[in-house]
């Protein structure tokens, strides 16, 4: 009983900690694109897929906020998803069908971000040159190795699922032998 | 499935509880009711023998083979 009690409290804390970041990740963005001129060039040659020379204009800053969106949309799904998983482990529900549906989901959600973060580079490189003078507008395609991450944690995730939703049948197989 | 538990017969035939047989051979009413309503995907042998000692009866009495396909 105190295995699941910790993981009663531990899955409350997390839970939390995701409705905080889930709240916090378009705020950041609005922030971020509002302020995007203040910041050090350093940190937006590190943010942005150009480099930029001069001030961004305020259509350039919305388009930028709007491809965000993207990846933002994907990111705040899969905070969503592990808000309602960890509201099940603070249940004390661990294996069940609902905690199987939601691993999958978590998975499929990073394979669509590795595919959102691709878009999203070439889109923000078409958004921020588009201020440029023709001749000087860039796209970019870029694949870092962060990226292959996030889809390799979602395959392996996606694998997770379906191990423990065999592992669950044959339990309750064995539940059935009396 | 083929196999038919008659343990509803043999309960009503020795007069006997399925809470009060539950208990005498160690295992929940719950598991009792999963074996009775034929929900069952296997029965230990330890658990037959317990069975057949309370009830006072054979294997046979207890599991049917009735293949109708």
């Amino acid at each position: 009983m105190d295995n699941i009690k910790s993981l009663q409290q531990f899955s409350r804390r997390l839970k939390y900690l995701f409705i905080i970041l889930l709240i916090f990740a378009p705020i950041w963005n609005i922030i971020f694109w509002s302020l995007i001129n203040d910041f050090s060039s350093d940190f937006q040659h590190k943010v942005l897929p150009v480099i930029i020379n001069d001030d961004l204009l305020a259509s350039s800053r919305i388009m930028g906020f709007i491809v965000n969106l993207i990846p933002l949309s994907v990111i705040m799904y899969g905070l969503y998803i592990l808000v309602t998983l960890f509201s099940l482990y603070e249940q004390g529900i661990v294996f069940e069908k609902k905690n199987v549906t939601r691993i999958k989901s978590l998975g499929r959600t990073l394979v669509v971000l590795f595919f959102a973060l691709v878009v999203y580079t070439l889109l923000l490189s078409m958004a921020i040159s588009y201020q440029n003078p023709p001749g000087q507008r860039m796209l970019v395609l870029e694949i870092v190795f962060s990226d292959f991450i996030t889809l390799f944690t979602g395959l392996v995730l996606l694998a997770l699922a379906k191990v423990m939703e065999k592992g669950r049948e044959l339990s309750n197989e064995f539940a059935k032998v009396i | 499935m083929p196999i038919i538990i008659n343990l509803d017969v043999m309960l009503a035939k020795r007069k006997i509880r399925s809470c009060d047989l539950a208990q005498l051979i160690g295992i929940t009413e719950q598991n009792l009711s999963i074996l009775k309503t034929g929900k069952a995907k296997a029965i230990r042998f330890s658990t037959l023998e317990k069975i057949c000692e309370h009830l006072q009866c054979q294997p046979g009495d207890i599991l049917e083979f009735n293949d109708n396909d």
